[in-house]
């Protein structure tokens, strides 16, 4: 299970609890979760119009929802680094409240336009890594397609997010040369130990870190930030 | 001996053979994903750093800590509230400031400039008649006839007014 096809599918058939129900009771509960979308809809806009507003409770209550979905499956699975991705994540917020009287709402709600800051400054951080150490290719611009409707859960949030990010790991582990992307797999999916990569692809240790130092290099090239 | 038993026996299906250099690279980038699986950092060339970066963005989207993560989103929306709050503060001082200061430049303004112009006029100070008519008028006869008609009339006035009484000062 820990392939990431196997992954990506058991994400993607969570993420849509609406396809699991088939047969009589399925309209009623189409129309009940319609209703319960809607409400939550008004209930994350109320939230919104009262932090515009100067109330702290609700601008917490606003981002204490979205953060974790954020940090965890946008800006870590991007960045890569916990330290790095957490000051994103604290500049993200803080954007998103000096700016928050600029917000207008729309269909979507609040997350789309949190995420777009976040990922702005995901960019701008990979823009200038790339120009500092002059390596790799410059990251292509961020799909910014909205995921959800206005008051998502969180969860649901975070596994939409989570299938996207497992989508593009698995797009780039595609294009890589088999024993590649077996190196990857083992140490990085898996998580085995270095001894155990080793022994499973036949190498010394030694060896399975040189040809996982060159499977990193070859996964940069196609490993795009969307 | 095979591929797992020597380092220096290399597969030519693996590509080239490592220089030195790049098994140096290696074992500092295995080091370093193996410290930071244990939160450790290590120092690295930007190279290897990009690397890792890439080995941490695999194993951070494949394997997620939620604990972790809300840990530290709880700690980023407070940082977010607390900025906001102290900002909004330091903006509050900085607003009482400017306004206090344009009402003392507007004060100023008032005492230097604007003031000449916008002063009520001055009251008339009346004056004692002596300070003008140092000196008593010369007579002129020419002034005889009138004189002797305004004495007449008001003689006449002062008659009437003591026969009549003082009933109505507005009356004519």
């Amino acid at each position: 299970m820990s392939h990431p096809a196997a992954i990506l599918e058991m994400h993607l058939t969570h993420s849509r609890p609406g396809m699991q129900s088939s047969g009589r009771g399925s309209a009623t509960h189409w129309n009940e979760r319609t209703m319960t979308e809607s409400a939550a809809a008004a209930e994350e806009r109320t939230l919104v119009e009262a932090a515009k507003q100067g109330d702290r409770t609700s601008l917490r209550l606003l981002l204490e929802r979205f953060a974790s979905p954020l940090y965890s499956a946008v800006i870590l699975p991007r960045v890569g680094d916990a330290t790095e991705a957490e000051e994103i994540l604290r500049d993200a917020l803080s954007r998103a409240v000096e700016r928050l009287s600029s917000f207008r709402w729309n269909g979507a709600g609040f997350y789309p336009w949190l995420r777009q800051i976040a990922m702005h400054l995901v960019l701008d951080r990979i823009r200038r890594s790339h120009r500092r150490h002059r390596t790799g290719s410059e990251p292509r611009s961020a799909m910014l397609l909205p995921l959800h409707h206005a008051g998502a859960e969180e969860m649901l949030i975070e596994q939409q997010e989570r299938a996207v990010a497992l989508k593009i790991l698995e797009h780039a582990l595609g294009q890589l040369d088999q024993r590649y992307r077996r190196a990857i797999e083992l140490r990085l999916l898996e998580r085995k130990s270095r001894d155990a990569c080793a022994e499973a692809m036949g190498l010394t240790p030694n060896n399975f870190d040189v040809i996982f130092h060159r499977a990193l290099r070859a996964l940069r090239k196609t490993y795009s930030i969307r | 001996m095979s591929d797992k038993d020597n380092d220096n026996f290399w597969h030519p299906e693996h590509g080239p053979p490592p220089t030195a250099d790049e098994r140096a690279d290696a074992t500092a980038l295995a080091e370093a994903l193996e410290a930071s699986f244990h939160g450790r950092t290590s120092s690295l060339d930007p190279d290897l750093e990009a690397l890792l970066d890439t080995a941490l963005r695999v194993h951070a989207t494949a394997h997620p800590d939620p604990t972790r993560d809300r840990a530290v989103a709880a700690a980023a929306v407070q940082y977010a509230i607390t900025r906001a709050s102290t900002r909004w503060y330091r903006y509050r001082w900085r607003w009482l400031a400017a306004v206090t200061l344009a009402m003392v430049g507007l004060a100023g303004l008032h005492l230097t400039v604007l003031r000449p112009l916008t002063d009520p006029p001055r009251p008339v100070i009346s004056r004692p008649a002596s300070d003008v008519f140092t000196k008593p008028l010369p007579e002129d006869p020419r002034s005889t006839p009138i004189d002797d008609i305004t004495d007449a009339r008001m003689r006449a006035y002062r008659d009437n007014v003591l026969f009549n009484g003082v009933s109505d000062w507005s009356a004519p």
